[in-house]
C-alpha cells in the first residue's frame, strides 16, 4: 500500500505525554529578560518533561535488565559484587538503550522507503514500539525476587495504564469540542 | 633466487584487506559512520530516549577521544582556573555532551523537524545589517549551532551568506555531509568550502566587494590556515585565524561578531556585539590586523568565559611565549 501523505499531523499528540497535557498544559512562549526577538519552533515541548521522562525510562531500564544479576553478599563482598555488577552491566545497558531505537527504527526506516509509512507516521510507530520495549522490561522486574524492583515495575505498568486513560479521556475531550 | 611473487596475498584476500581497511576508516570518529547513524536517530528516535542515546553516546566518545578530551581540558584549565582535577573531567564531558546536543539538533534541522527555538540578542547590531551597502564579515566561533542559525539569520536579514567551512577529514564523511546540506538548504545560504587550491581568499573579497555575507569561524586553526597571535590573558597567548581580518582590511568592509549559544533542549541564542570598523590609516595593514586581532581576541574571551561548555574546540589553544620562545632557542 503505498501513501502519499509525507506530512500530517496524526503523531502530533504522541510527541507529549497524555500526563504533561494535563499536569503541564502548553504554555505561550515567555521572551526571556534581555533577549530583543524571540522566533518560536512549530513543534515544541517541555524540557522538564522530555528530562523526567527519559530519567524515568533509563533508570528503570537499568533496574529492570540488571535486577537478574547476582547482587547480594555481606560487608565488601557486596559492595565489590556491586561495582562488579554495574561495571559490566552499564555498558550493556547502554548498548541495549541503542538498539531499542536502531531495530524498530530500522523497521520504520524501511516501510518508510517503501513509502508505507510517511515520516510522522514512521517516528510514531518508532515510539509505539519504544514503549513496547519499556513495557516488557517492566514485566521483567514484576518477575523480579526483589520487593524494590517489583515496586517500580508496578508503578511503570499503573502509569502506562494511567496515561492511556488520560489519551482517551483527551481524545474524547478532542472530539467533544 | 627470491620470489616477491610468492608473498602476495591472493586476490581475494587482497579485497578482503581493502574492504576491511574502508570499514575501519569509516568507522573512525570523523568517519561517515557516526554521522549516517546520527541522521537515522534523528528520523526514528522518540523523544524520551534522545537525552539516553545523547548520555550513553557521549560517555563512548568521551571514553574514547582521549587526544581530544585532554586539549579540551587543557583549554579549560586556561579558561577556568583554579578547578580541581575531578571538575576538569566533569567539564570536559559537558563540553563534549554538549557537542553531542549541538549535532542532534543540527541532524533535526537537516531531516526538516522545526524544532528550535531561537533568542536574539543585541539586535540593535544586526538591524542595520539588513540596509547595509557594503559587504559584512561576520566572524564566529565553533560554539552553539553556527551551521543551523546561519539560513535563519541570511532569511532575517533578507541578505545572502556565504559561509566557509573546512572540508571534513575524510572524503565519504564531506561526499555525505555535503549532500545534507544541500538538503533543505535556504536560498539565502552559499556554503564554500576552503579547500586547498581553491583561490577562496580572491573569490571572498569579490562577494564582499559586491555587497554580500560572508560568515567565517574565527577561533580555530585548521590544516594550513595562516594565524595570528594574540593575548588572552597575562603570559597566554592563542592563535586566531589571520584570514578574516585580512579580507576586512582588503574588502574594506566591518566584521560583526556573531555567537551561538546552545540554552537547553532545543533551545539557542544569537548574540550579536558590536562590529568592527578599521578607522586608521588603510596603508597600515599591520595596525589594522593588530587591532582587529585584539578586539576579536577580547570578544572571544568574553563569551568562551562565559560559555566555556559551548566551545567545541578540540586541540590546545593556548601557549605561553615564553615556552614558546624556549622551545624556538
Amino acid at each position: 500500500m503505498k501513501t502519499d501523505r509525507l506530512i500530517d499531523d496524526t503523531s502530533r499528540p504522541m510527541v507529549h505525554t497524555a500526563f504533561a497535557r494535563v499536569f503541564m498544559p502548553p504554555q505561550p512562549p515567555v521572551t526571556p529578560e534581555g533577549v530583543d526577538v524571540l522566533v518560536t519552533a512549530r513543534d515544541r515541548l517541555h524540557e522538564p518533561e522530555v528530562i523526567r521522562v527519559a530519567a524515568f525510562c533509563a533508570i528503570w531500564s537499568l533496574m529492570a535488565t540488571g535486577c537478574f544479576l547476582p547482587w547480594g553478599g555481606d560487608g565488601w563482598w557486596m559492595a565489590l559484587r556491586a561495582v562488579v555488577c554495574l561495571g559490566i552491566w552499564l555498558p550493556i545497558w547502554a548498548v541495549a538503550m541503542q538498539l531499542i531505537v536502531v531495530v524498530p527504527g530500522a523497521l520504520c526506516a524501511a516501510l518508510e522507503s517503501r513509502r508505507v509509512l510517511s515520516n510522522q507516521e514512521s517516528l510514531t510507530l518508532a515510539t509505539a514500539l519504544a514503549v513496547l520495549i519499556f513495557t516488557v522490561a517492566a514485566f521483567l522486574l514484576l518477575a523480579s525476587p526483589s520487593l524494590v524492583c517489583q515496586i517500580v515495575g508496578d508503578i511503570w505498568l499503573f502509569a502506562l495504564v494511567l496515561e492511556g486513560m488520560l489519551r482517551v479521556v483527551l481524545l474524547i475531550g478532542k472530539l467533544l469540542k | 633466487m627470491f620470489n616477491v611473487r610468492f608473498y602476495r596475498l591472493p586476490p581475494a584476500l587482497t579485497v578482503l584487506f581493502s574492504a576491511m581497511r574502508s570499514l575501519l576508516r569509516r568507522l573512525n570518529v570523523y568517519g561517515d559512520f557516526w554521522l549516517r547513524c546520527l541522521f537515522f536517530g534523528a528520523r526514528v528516535c522518540p523523544w524520551f530516549m534522545e537525552p539516553i542515546i545523547a548520555w550513553s553516546m557521549g560517555t563512548a566518545f568521551f571514553l574514547a577521544l582521549k587526544k581530544a578530551r585532554f586539549a579540551v581540558a587543557a583549554n579549560l584549565a586556561v579558561i577556568r582556573p583554579g578547578q580541581t582535577l575531578w571538575q576538569y573531567v566533569k567539564d570536559t564531558f559537558r563540553v563534549i555532551h554538549n557537542f553531542g546536543w549541538t549535532l542532534t539538533d543540527m541532524a533535526h534541522v537537516r531531516v526538516g523537524h522545526e524544532i528550535i527555538d531561537w533568542e536574539i540578542v543585541g539586535q540593535q547590531h544586526l538591524d542595520p545589517l539588513a540596509d547595509s551597502k557594503t559587504g559584512v564579515i561576520i566572524l564566529t566561533a565553533h560554539m552553539g549551532n553556527y551551521d543551523v542559525a546561519a539560513p535563519l539569520f541570511a532569511r532575517r536579514l533578507k541578505r545572502r551568506i556565504h559561509t566557509v567551512r573546512v572540508p571534513d577529514r575524510h572524503a565519504e564523511t564531506q561526499e555525505f555531509m555535503k549532500e545534507r546540506r544541500t538538503e533543505n538548504t535556504s536560498e539565502w545560504l552559499t556554503v564554500h568550502y576552503n579547500e586547498p587550491g581553491s583561490m577562496l581568499a580572491v573569490e571572498l573579497t569579490k562577494l564582499l566587494q559586491a555587497g554580500e555575507f560572508v560568515a567565517i569561524q574565527g577561533d580555530r586553526i585548521l590544516f594550513d590556515v595562516s594565524a595570528h597571535p594574540a593575548e588572552f590573558r597575562d603570559g597566554i597567548e592563542w592563535q586566531l585565524p589571520r584570514g578574516p581580518f585580512m579580507l576586512s582590511l582588503v574588502a574594506r568592509v566591518p566584521i560583526v561578531p556573531v555567537f551561538i549559544v546552545r540554552l537547553g533542549w532545543r533551545r539557542y541564542r544569537i548574540i550579536a556585539r558590536e562590529p568592527f570598523v578599521w578607522t586608521g590609516d588603510p596603508r597600515d595593514k599591520t595596525g589594522a590586523q593588530d587591532a582587529a586581532a585584539r578586539w576579536w581576541s577580547a570578544c572571544l574571551r568574553e563569551i568562551v568565559e562565559q560559555h566555556w561548555y559551548q566551545w567545541f574546540v578540540f586541540e590546545r589553544v593556548f601557549e605561553r611565549p615564553t615556552n614558546r620562545e624556549d622551545d624556538e632557542s
